[in-house]
């Protein structure tokens, strides 16, 4: 085994993949955790944006360009998403999954299956390597400047009365009305935001990876619920500022997590996936566990780890 | 806790960094990239493998190769695909968004390490290369079946005069091929009903759907999707006596009637052919992409005795021996 070669694959791998999954971990945040629904439609959103993003660079668009647009039609089916559940009455969840079903036609008919990047067209990574002339520079640069902005903007808007009043009503919804929240409004406005963080990783993702299929999104939610769940593990963060780190952090972890088994020699990729749900189950049987001594964690009444902790400390 | 938990986590990562064993040799590193398994594409790998073997490449002895099956998900297609291109002097992909995935990870690495690709149907459509002969550091092998051909032989089975399409409606092979079906039915005056699908679980009820509308024949591409489910829907296509034609071997033997196939194994064995000129050190771009040439027609006898139906004598002699 090429110890160089290993070590510069994880390191360039792990970090570029796990930031923007980072980001898809942001938004998925926002609707699971903060508005309590889990959003499906993350599955074909994420394509979605990618495909769009490609096909207008194709057509001529600058690739900033192309990235506002993936982004503005996702805030709109972030809309529709939450529109089908406030004004129609569909249940939520079940609402997201009509929107992952519908957007499967467009992914299809504007990829014909599959998109690639163009000879001669660049995406937003190529433009910025000509300041770096070095790809694997330029696209960290890029996606920490990216994660950067957007999670201390999602950090700075929910500690607004608009972001707070948002958070309200996720928490408890007649609470929150009875205070004269309109949570109608807030619902819609958090899963804008939320497919809006979604389709923003996914447009960068399909320009970083130049080519995306019309069923590449398979999955997308299940990895941001990993990186939440991963980064609630590590930090068991208890206040809003802590949990948005703990998403970037799980979005690197995730990844050096996959990239390590992958790299193992003479895996049997056919048990990735078991693999990767093994690793889930004890990720999520941790968290529910440290949550179950947290409960019971008091001065008076330490538990078997609080007294094996001092014990240490002592 | 918060400790213990840090310290469980990097003893995992220290644990799995030294179960990697440490052996830098001059074995020379052969990666494979597939997007999933099944028959047909392990049947390019091994056939790959196969050539190589050969001409004198033996795994162990002077190279290594490391197989990757990506099971459909492309988040680890792409990390796979990083790994490649960064720790081996050839990578070889099969399927197109295999070999897209290693082409932009090769770029992306800045090395120019020859990407071969196999079971790609259309890949200049696809933006894997510009021609078959400016192809930069990409050469393979195309698996374009001969669907006209296919599509031909529902002629030679009497009262056939409506038949169905399965594939996948993401697969970019499987539209190409859907495009030329629908061209090739219009000509020989047949009815075409299209049974796209867009998951595993809507095959069947695709399926049951085309047979309703009283589809009597079914042509299945090369598709991923599909020829990963062809057992499951055997007793199905035996049932209601639906001559199946399928474009590859692999499919026509599972659950198929018939099919001038695409060999994958032979398709393998060509781009094997290909990886052995360029480990002997010729140029790449002296290698020509190559499409399938010779397609044996593949006959599943089980489907005749089940159904009672009865082979074309026109077909019988075209009959692989």
């Amino acid at each position: 085994m090429n110890w160089s070669a290993v070590l510069q694959f994880i390191f360039t791998d792990a970090p570029t993949q796990g930031l923007i999954f980072a980001i898809v971990a942001l938004g998925v945040f926002l609707s699971f955790k903060i508005l309590n629904v889990a959003d499906m439609s993350v599955d074909s959103l994420f394509p979605f944006a990618g495909i769009v993003s490609l096909s207008l660079i194709n057509a001529g668009v600058p690739a900033f360009i192309s990235l506002l647009i993936a982004v503005a039609l996702g805030m709109i089916v972030g809309y529709i998403n939450a529109a089908l559940h406030v004004y129609l009455k569909i249940n939520p969840l079940l609402a997201s999954i009509i929107v992952m079903i519908a957007l499967y036609t467009p992914n299809v008919i504007i990829s014909k299956g599959n998109v690639t990047l163009l000879e001669g067209k660049n995406s937003i990574f190529m433009e910025v390597n000509s300041l770096f002339n070095n790809m694997i520079a330029s696209k960290l640069v890029l996606l920490v400047l990216f994660v950067l902005v957007f999670f201390v903007a999602v950090y700075w808007f929910f500690g607004t009365e608009l972001g707070l009043s948002i958070r309200a009503s996720g928490k408890n919804d007649s609470m929150a009305k009875a205070n004269g929240i309109n949570t109608k409004k807030t619902y819609i406005l958090g899963m804008i935001l939320s497919d809006g963080l979604v389709s923003l990783a996914g447009a960068l993702y399909g320009q970083m990876s130049k080519h995306f299929s019309a069923d590449g999104g398979r999955g997308t939610i299940v990895i941001g619920l990993a990186i939440i769940f991963l980064g609630e593990v590590i930090f068991s963060s208890k206040s809003f500022k802590l949990s948005l780190l703990s998403l970037a952090i799980g979005g690197l972890i995730y990844w050096l997590i996959i990239d390590i088994i992958i790299e193992i020699p003479s895996f049997n990729t056919n048990y990735l996936n078991l693999t990767k749900a093994v690793f889930m189950t004890l990720v999520i049987s941790i968290y529910e566990l440290k949550k179950k001594l947290a409960t019971h964690n008091n001065e008076e009444n330490p538990t078997f780890m609080e007294r094996l902790k001092r014990k240490i400390r002592a | 806790m918060k400790k213990t938990l840090r310290i469980l986590l990097l003893g995992l990562f220290a644990a799995s960094s030294m179960s990697l064993t440490s052996c830098k040799d001059d074995l020379i590193d052969i990666g494979i990239l597939q997007v999933m398994t099944h028959d047909a594409l392990n049947g390019a790998r091994d056939g790959f493998i196969e050539q190589l073997k050969e001409e004198g490449f033996v795994e162990g002895e002077n190279i290594r190769i490391s197989k990757n099956a990506a099971e459909g998900d492309t988040a680890t297609e792409n990390s796979m695909a990083t790994k490649l291109a960064t720790s081996s002097d050839l990578v070889f992909g099969i399927s197109t968004s295999s070999a897209l995935a290693l082409k932009s990870a090769v770029s992306d690495a800045e090395k120019e390490t020859p990407v071969l690709y196999s079971a790609v149907t259309d890949p200049i459509g696809a933006g894997l290369i510009k021609s078959v002969t400016d192809h930069g550091n990409i050469v393979g092998t195309s698996d374009a079946g001969p669907t006209s051909k296919n599509i031909a032989l529902f002629k030679e089975f009497a009262g056939i005069t409506k038949i169905g399409i399965l594939y996948n409606q993401a697969e970019p092979n499987s539209q190409v091929q859907k495009k030329e079906c629908q061209k090739a039915c219009d000509d020989l005056g047949l009815t075409l009903v299209d049974g796209g699908v867009t998951a595993s679980n809507e095959i069947f009820s695709s399926l049951s759907g085309m047979i309703g509308e009283g589809i009597k024949g079914l042509f299945v591409p090369t598709d991923n999707l599909i020829a990963s489910s062809m057992q499951a829907l055997k007793e199905t296509l035996i049932e209601n006596k639906i001559v199946t034609v399928c474009a590859d071997k692999a499919s026509t033997d599972k659950g198929g009637t018939l099919g001038y196939s695409v060999d994958y194994t032979l398709l393998g064995k060509t781009t094997g052919k290909m990886a052995v000129r360029i480990l002997k050190g010729e140029k790449i771009s002296s290698i020509t992409c190559s499409l399938s040439d010779s397609f044996p027609l593949e006959i599943n006898e089980e489907f005749f005795t089940k159904t009672g139906l009865s082979l074309p004598d026109s077909l019988a002699k075209d009959k692989k021996i």
